[in-house]
């Protein structure tokens, strides 16, 4: 914040101090141009003021020479044209090149010479003459007042300066003189140069000013971002928190669903493991209800008999309660961990299932050689062991794979479970553990192996993991040793 | 700055010649209209008409259709049926039946026309050059 507020200071002293640059480099320019201006306008006024004075001189020794009868004196004497013209000559400098004196033809637009101060081809006395811009000339006439103008037409560089004889209140002639604006050019030019010069520096300046503007507000507006960013920035770092416990609560909800979705196909499979348990004594205790029936009916059912037959199906009721114990007792969470070997653990679990697996002609073998004790949840653990062999028993019941077998090997931590289904196909080999993934044709819920997978290594720590070998696929549990 | 004065003078001098040049062009081409003009040309004003397209000069007055004059020409017996055209004032003045004049005074072109030359010629002026008719 506080350097924020020292770039805002430091940002508008600069535009401070630029702003009150450019404004007093255009004073300064303006300054310049109207100097300027004024001395090229204070020079040719001094000039046409010289001029007009050497023009009222020659003015006032025609007047004075011709006894204010200026066309009869000259015309009668040659003499006095002589004089006057050296008189006219003795003006003429580089500078005023001609000094001349005309004098208007009546009724035409033409003038003619009268005096002429050039030395070289002096104009004749009544020479015709047209001159140039004939309006000033005639204007002059009209107003008998002194007037100037330039030729344009050969860049300015001659001025003629027209000033009239007046005699008896009348315009008689007219003093014409042209003059050189070669020095006055020549400053007009320099200055015209200097003015040049100011208007690119300040065109420069402004552009420089132009340039730091833009790049100024691209500045400004990539802070302005950039705070924009890190406040949104630190809104998300406020509402991630938030965020994660949302998702871990809408995790913990799906792993919730899941678990029940597992325990009712668990629930299922269970179901039918205890019809299978139970079919057999059922059975018995339906012989033996006959067999009572039979000897009751053909009255050859004596006590002896009778209890024994009672006996017989009271010890059949007792295996299916115990069935239903067993079964009650594997599916039941564990809350507290206990001890078990790989040995325990492969013995009740075969208990419940080995039986199911030999009568669909499916070799079970077990090859225990560890004695490692594993301090865990035990039911979990079974539940695990029971759905990879159930698994395995699923493929090579699914694929009607001969002489089919399902080995179990325990090798210190690790509890092997291999068969000769076939394998999982390495495409999908990384994808057995997701959840809801199955390659089973009927019943696959997807959910088994992604259960077993989190009990392994979310509740038990260990890993659970599978791969393939020649003849099938090889799930490997890897549990830690206590 | 001396040298460019003089180098201003003398891009003046040339573009005056120039100048001349199509005055001459301008005039004497509304008058006669063949293609080139067969001239006679005599003075100062050779060097600025022999430049021209427009023009043909010839070495003898009557093989010409306009002859070109300046203080040097005298008016000669087989010159006489040709137009004549001034190029200073003296020449002009002096030579009565000239029908026209093109010369420079005071730094300023005057161009000058005879009705009794053109006339005399069967010669017409094009409306923008008749306001130099002088009427005596």
């Amino acid at each position: 914040m506080k350097n924020k507020s020292f770039f805002t200071k430091s940002f508008y002293i600069f535009y401070v101090t630029f702003i009150l640059l450019i404004v007093g480099a255009f004073y300064i320019f303006r300054t310049f141009d109207n100097t300027s201006s004024d001395i090229e306008k204070l020079t040719l006024q001094s000039n046409i003021v010289y001029i007009s004075n050497i023009a009222n001189n020659i003015a006032a020794l025609i007047n004075k020479k011709t006894d204010m009868q200026l066309m009869n004196t000259l015309q009668k004497s040659k003499a006095l044209r002589e004089s006057l013209q050296e008189n006219l000559e003795l003006f003429r400098t580089k500078r005023y090149r001609y000094i001349y004196v005309v004098q208007k033809i009546p009724r035409t637009e033409d003038f003619r010479f009268l005096l002429d101060g050039a030395k070289k081809e002096k104009s004749e006395f009544l020479e015709i003459f047209q001159p140039l811009n004939l309006q000033k000339w005639l204007g002059v006439y009209k107003t008998k007042e002194p007037c100037y103008f330039r030729h344009n037409d050969i860049k300015n560089l001659w001025l003629t300066y027209l000033q009239p004889i007046v005699q008896h209140n009348q315009v008689v002639a007219i003093i014409a003189i042209d003059f050189s604006l070669h020095e006055y050019n020549y400053m007009h030019h320099e200055l015209s140069e200097l003015s040049s010069s100011v208007k690119v520096f300040m065109s420069l300046l402004l552009f420089i000013f132009i340039l730091v503007l833009i790049l100024a507000f691209i500045d400004k507006k990539r802070v302005y971002l950039l705070q924009k960013q890190a406040k949104e920035i630190q809104h998300f770092n406020t509402t991630l928190q938030n965020k994660i416990d949302e998702e871990v609560e809408k995790n913990r909800e799906k792993d919730k669903k899941i678990l029940e979705q597992s325990r009712l196909a668990q629930m299922g499979e269970m179901l039918g493991m205890i019809a299978h348990q139970w079919r057999q004594p059922i059975n018995a205790i339906s012989a033996t209800s006959i067999t009572i029936n039979m000897q009751a009916q053909m009255d050859i059912l004596d006590a002896k008999s009778a209890i024994s037959l009672a006996e017989k199906i009271e010890e059949l009721t007792q295996h299916l309660s115990k069935t239903i114990d067993d079964f009650r007792d594997f599916f039941k969470p564990t809350k507290e961990q206990q001890n078990i070997t790989y040995a325990d653990l492969l013995a009740s679990t075969l208990d419940i299932v080995g039986v199911s697996i030999q009568n669909k002609n499916i070799t079970i073998t077990t090859d225990i050689k560890s004695d490692v004790v594993f301090h865990t949840y035990v039911n979990e653990l079974k539940q695990v062991l029971l759905n990879l062999i159930k698994n395995a028993e699923d493929v090579l019941e699914e694929k009607k794979i001969t002489n089919a077998f399902i080995k179990i090997e325990a090798i210190e931590n690790r509890l092997i479970v291999r068969d000769n289904g076939g394998g999982i196909p390495e495409d999908i080999i990384e994808k057995v553990f997701d959840p809801y993934f199955s390659t089973k044709t009927l019943n696959g819920t997807g959910l088994g192996l992604y259960m077993s997978k989190t009990i392994i290594e979310n509740h038990c720590n260990g890993t659970l993991s599978v791969t393939n070998d020649a003849d099938g696929a090889v799930f490997c549990i890897v549990l830690p040793q206590t | 700055m001396k040298l460019l004065f003089v180098l201003l003078i003398f891009f003046i001098s040339v573009h005056a010649d120039v100048y001349t040049q199509k005055l001459y062009e301008t005039i004497l081409g509304s008058i006669f209209k063949e293609r080139p003009i067969p001239i006679f040309v005599s003075g100062e004003a050779k060097a600025t008409l022999e430049k021209s397209t427009l023009f043909y000069i010839v070495k003898n007055c009557q093989e010409s259709s306009v002859a070109v004059v300046g203080d040097d020409f005298t008016p000669k017996q087989e010159c006489k049926n040709i137009p004549i055209f001034a190029t200073t004032h003296r020449s002009y003045m002096r030579i009565e039946d000239a029908f026209g004049a093109f010369y420079w005074r005071k730094g300023r072109p005057q161009i000058y026309f005879r009705k009794r030359g053109l006339k005399m010629f069967h010669l017409n002026l094009p409306l923008d050059l008749q306001r130099f008719i002088d009427e005596k």
